[in-house]
């Protein structure tokens, strides 16, 4: 059955989204002793990333829904859409401010996979202090 | 019941599987003299990645498929990597793997998929924008190898 999704416009683009994401998995340790995320932290079986509302929930809640070991990253609502996502509201279990985010158009498996990669970098760009297009 | 592993052709030096060139001898290709210091580790962490529970990632992941771990091996084993550094061994919450290097602002990504079949990867300068490729052969997997070096 088709099912219509919408972009939520009360999430502003400035708005942070959390996601959690497993260390051992998916941030990889370097020389230097710091650790990044790789582009697998945003992966998900069905291509669309869960993620939750930074506003309407701690940091706390999300990760009492997750494992252990698990962390929270931080992502700007308005770089996921200004990769072609919509931000879809999906209250579950662990809390009502989940949303995941959609493809606005059809996205291929490796589109997908490059754009989880871009989401990650900005996270590494933020953790370093620096926007990733101004550094080489 | 078991079934057979399919392999994409990578043209590889050999396959998982016993060559018949290699059954009526009473020895092995010994290759362990020129592997780096961390591919039995790697080697271990495959096994061990396989061994996860289904929601591993708390969004519903499957453990490694026994296709993407036997393919990912079937790589390494084949590949020129004696100078390059551990690599970073990942679940992908499909059933896949993924390998990644990061060095001096290159990074690259392998990603192997959940039957073996496909393998993708991934170039990004660090800054700029990420470049997507499919794996046809072992030179492609190689040539990706090679730049994250800079040679």
């Amino acid at each position: 059955m088709h099912q219509t999704h919408h972009d939520a416009e009360d999430i502003q683009d400035d708005d942070l989204l959390l996601r959690r994401i497993t260390p051992a998995q998916h941030t990889a340790p370097q020389p230097d002793g710091t650790r990044i995320l790789t582009g697998f932290a945003f992966r998900e079986r069905t291509h669309e990333f869960s993620m939750y509302v930074a506003k309407e929930v701690t940091h706390e809640k999300v990760l009492s829904c997750g494992f252990p070991t698990q962390e929270i990253v931080e992502v700007r609502a308005g770089d996921v859409r200004k990769l072609g996502y919509m931000i879809v509201r999906d209250p579950d279990d662990c809390d009502n401010s989940h949303v995941f985010a959609k493809a606005s158009i059809r996205k291929s498996k490796g589109q997908i996979e490059k754009d989880c990669k871009a989401l990650a970098e900005l996270v590494n760009a933020r953790n370093a202090g620096r926007h990733p297009n101004t550094s080489q | 019941m078991a079934q057979a592993l399919r392999l994409p052709n990578l043209g590889l030096k050999r396959s998982l599987r016993r060559d018949e060139e290699y059954n009526h001898r009473q020895w092995s290709p010994v290759r362990s003299l020129q592997s780096p210091t961390w591919l039995k580790e790697i080697y271990d962490r495959i096994s061990s990645l396989a061994k996860l529970e289904e929601n591993w990632d708390s969004y519903g992941g499957l453990p490694v498929a026994l296709g993407a771990a036997s393919m990912i091996r079937v790589l390494l084993s084949n590949l020129d990597i004696e100078d390059m550094p551990r690599p970073h061994v990942a679940a992908i919450p499909d059933g896949g793997i993924g390998l990644h290097w990061r060095v001096a602002g290159r990074d690259l990504e392998i990603e192997v998929e959940p039957n073996g079949n496909s393998v993708h990867i991934l170039r990004t300068n660090v800054g700029g924008e990420p470049i997507a490729g499919d794996v046809q052969t072992l030179k492609d997997a190689q040539d990706a190898l090679d730049w994250v070096l800079g040679r």
